[in-house]
């Protein structure tokens, strides 16, 4: 008995450690036993946007990541405006301690990152223009457009579609003397200013990064006729407006829009293009689906209306939408817009098409679950994937719109019962 | 202006549940399972002892045979098997339905607190669901889980009336908690998001207990326990949502001690369950005796303590069913006591084997492995 004393120990604390150890998951005969039958799901369309409007300007002027040049007829002609508002005036030559002033330019030319292209077309020529004009301020289309002649034509390169890759740095030459010239020219004056075109016979968009993406457009050039001499590399970088460092330092490179932009249908919501376009929708969602329930799937059906004569109307494009996390303090809502969060999926679409786009929204919607509307509006924002580099846009059917082809909110909701006794 | 028009679509209505789920198990139906506030030398000899035993938290009158203060503590593992016609499932809970500190104050009285496990409803079910929306067919895997039970708090004292009469009075408190989670992850998880609905009910309600205990030496004993159920209510939060009477108690149990180092006891009991019937019009509730015997004998000797082997048999009807059906509990018992530091602990074991069957067809066969332990501080 003695011996068997730490065996029956040794078992009464294994099973009392078991004790501690659960598998719980049965179901096995459900079918008898388990009487309540699970929540069945609810299934509602709500007309439940409050407010919905569009927003222009995204991005702001001088911010863009990605400049384009391009040339769609009338629909789209975007130039990229690069600013060198500082040359330099003197160089180091090999093994030597002083400085030399510049007194010859050679082998100058502009280096841009590629980072894409749209278009079908045989090869098509890259223009640099002059475009420095006495308002160093100056950044209207209307001012710029006018400096775009052949007398101001700085130097063009011929580009063939199929080459371009990522790798790419695609370099327009620049005519030596003229820089030669402003660098010659008083502190005050001496700059130079360039805008980009492009020329093709077909509809051709061109895409480069610009300095906010961290590839900054360059100007290079060997400051000596010597070959020895290395070449200066000098970003973009804008002086102007000399009241703001920081407005100036956006305007190192910008975006031009040249083509007019047309006026927005009422009714319509209008997404994406250069200068990009936002939507604002707004919902108000009854409480007892919002905060009472567990919603388990939102979708946002949105109409699309036709647009077969905008830019790049047959070209398949995607429009994703974002929660916004401005709180209900910031009225502004081209303001509100820039505060977007967390994204979701995208839908893709043609603009010359019709029909209902369908956004699945659940994760933002369950997030306003108990949230004050005044605090948290119950907001979206709808936003292109290539929203200010690409004149890609699509038309939606807004809140003001006939009734039957308004925006609508589809909920799927378990239905939160008063707790029981079984 | 704002404009918010709610438009129900009746396509959408058509819900079609492929299957349902709730308890899963034949024991842990209704408000749950009783593990009897029994202890584990009671429940080794088939509950026969429970009106006499004072570890038990039944008869208050037991408690003056307890000659030192005790704390006394309790587990028991069940390892159930359902059987539904030749497919079966495996499940274990873990309980720990008995804890219990008495004191002695002076030779006649002896007061103990305990807390006891009166329901447990701890179970987890996951099953498949199909439900119709709009024009989307949506399967599921749904689970519900419930973890909670009812705890009977009492505070009894017992008397040493006469050499041969103890009687005791106690005081019960239930509270308990039962959280219910059912969660459904969606086969399309891209578009639907899994959800989970929880809700706590709670339970508050008190009793009274009477005992007497009366002891022959080398004769017999004989326990009768009597406890008034006060009233049982439940909460949502601080909302009441239903109120019942508390469960009245009524238990006899028998013990011949005519033959030296052997113990042979019955006992019956009757607790009346369907006063819990006001909780929800839903409960399928029964009552029904519950009887059992047993043997307790004066085994080998270690360590100059006797070690006690036990054994027991125990027919019951549980409170709760799925449906009007009853399940009825047969349940074999065996086990020992060992007394252990000089005598200044004992540890009792049992394995219970209980058979649970209902006419619905459905089976269900459990392994109790009961560990009680003792200790005089």
């Amino acid at each position: 008995m003695r011996r068997s004393v730490p065996f029956l120990l040794l078992a009464c604390a294994a099973a009392t450690i078991t004790a501690c150890d659960e598998t719980l998951e049965g179901g096995l005969g459900c079918s008898v036993l388990c009487p309540e039958r699970p929540a069945t799901l609810q299934h509602d369309t709500l007309e439940a946007v409050a407010l919905d409007t569009t927003m222009s300007g995204f991005p702001p002027t001088g911010t863009e990541g990605i400049l384009v040049v391009a040339a769609r007829g009338d629909t789209f002609d975007a130039r990229p405006i690069l600013r060198f508002d500082s040359l330099p005036t003197v160089f180091r030559r090999p093994n030597e301690v002083e400085d030399s002033t510049i007194t010859d330019v050679d082998s100058a030319f502009l280096e841009l990152h590629f980072a894409g292209i749209d278009t079908l077309t045989p090869p098509f020529a890259l223009e640099a223009y002059d475009v420095d004009m006495a308002d160093a301020d100056d950044t209207t289309a209307v001012a710029h457009l006018a400096l775009f002649t052949p007398a101001r034509l700085l130097g063009s390169t011929t580009l063939d579609p199929a080459t371009l890759n990522d790798s790419i740095r695609i370099r327009v030459p620049i005519d030596t003397a003229f820089l030669r010239g402003k660098i010659h020219l008083e502190d005050e004056e001496r700059r130079m200013r360039v805008g980009l075109r492009v020329v093709a016979t077909t509809a051709t968009e061109l895409r480069i990064l610009s300095s906010n993406a961290g590839s900054s457009p360059r100007l290079v050039f060997r400051p000596s006729l010597d070959t020895a001499v290395a070449d200066i590399s000098q970003p973009v970088r804008s002086k102007f407006p000399a009241a703001s460092a920081a407005v100036a330092a956006d305007l190192a490179d910008f975006q031009l829009l040249v083509s007019p932009v047309p006026a927005i249908p009422p009714g319509v919501l209008r997404l994406g293009g250069v200068p990009g376009r936002r939507g604002y929708m707004r919902f108000e969602i009854p409480a007892h689906i919002v905060d009472s329930s567990v919603i388990v799937r939102a979708q946002l059906l949105l109409t699309q209306r036709p647009n077969p004569t905008a830019a790049a109307a047959l070209d398949s494009g995607a429009i994703q939408p974002y929660a916004l996390s401005a709180g209900g303090s910031i009225t502004d809502l081209r303001r509100a817009m820039f505060f977007l969060s967390a994204s979701f999926d995208s839908v893709r679409m043609v603009p010359a098409d019709t029909g209902v786009r369908n956004f699945e929204i659940i994760q933002v919607v369950r997030a306003w679950r108990g949230t004050d509307p005044a605090r948290t509006p119950r907001a979206i924002a709808l936003r292109s994937t290539t929203e200010g580099f690409s004149a890609w846009q699509v038309d939606f059917f807004s809140n003001e719109a006939p009734a039957g082809v308004r925006p609508r909110l589809v909920i799927t909701y378990v239905p939160q019962e008063a707790p029981s006794v079984p | 202006m704002i404009r918010l028009h709610r438009i129900r679509l009746a396509l959408a209505a058509t819900l079609v549940a492929a299957s349902a789920q709730a308890q899963g198990t034949l024991s842990t139906q209704g408000l749950g399972f009783p593990p009897g506030q029994l202890s584990t030398v009671a429940r080794t000899m088939g509950s026969s002892t429970g009106e006499l035993d004072p570890l038990s938290a039944l008869n208050p009158a037991a408690l003056a045979l307890l000659r030192n203060p005790l704390i006394y503590m309790q587990a028991e593992p069940e390892f159930r098997t359902l059987q539904v016609g030749a497919q079966t499932q495996r499940t274990s809970v873990a309980r720990f339905p008995l804890f219990l500190g008495a004191l002695n104050m002076g030779s006649r009285w002896t007061a103990a607190l305990s807390a006891s496990t009166l329901l447990d409803r701890t179970w987890t079910t996951v099953t498949r669901d199909t439900q119709v929306v709009g024009s989307d067919t949506l399967g599921s895997d749904v689970t519900q889980r419930s973890d909670g039970s009812i705890a009977d708090l009492r505070i009894g004292v017992a008397y040493v009336a006469r050499p041969w009469l103890r009687v005791g009075l106690s005081a019960h408190t239930y509270s308990g908690r039962d959280l219910r989670v059912s969660a459904r992850h969606y086969d399309d998880t891209t578009r639907y998001l899994s959800d989970t609905l929880s809700s706590t009910l709670s339970f508050g309600g008190n009793a009274l207990t009477l005992g007497a205990h009366a002891f022959w030496p080398n004769t017999a004993a004989i326990g009768l326990t009597l406890r008034k159920g006060g009233s049982l209510t439940a909460y949502n939060g601080n909302d009441q949502i239903a109120s019942a009477g508390a469960p009245d108690h009524i238990g006899l149990s028998v013990a011949y001690l005519g033959v030296r180092g052997l113990n042979v006891s019955a006992r019956v009991a009757r607790d009346d369950w369907e006063q819990l019937q006001g909780l929800s019009p839903t409960l399928n509730v029964h009552t029904a005796p519950d009887v059992g015997v047993g043997a307790d004998l004066v085994g080998p000797r270690f360590a100059g303590s006797a070690v006690n082997l036990r054994a027991g048999g125990r027919w019951r009807t549980l409170p709760f069913s799925a449906d009007g059906r009853e399940v009825r509990e047969t349940t074999w018992s065996g086990g020992f006591g060992l007394p252990v530091a000089g005598g200044r602990a004992e540890l009792n074991f049992g394995a219970l084997r209980s058979m649970r069957r209902s006419d619905s067809g459905i089976s269900e066969k459990a392994w109790t492995l009961s560990t009680g332990f003792g200790v005089r501080p």
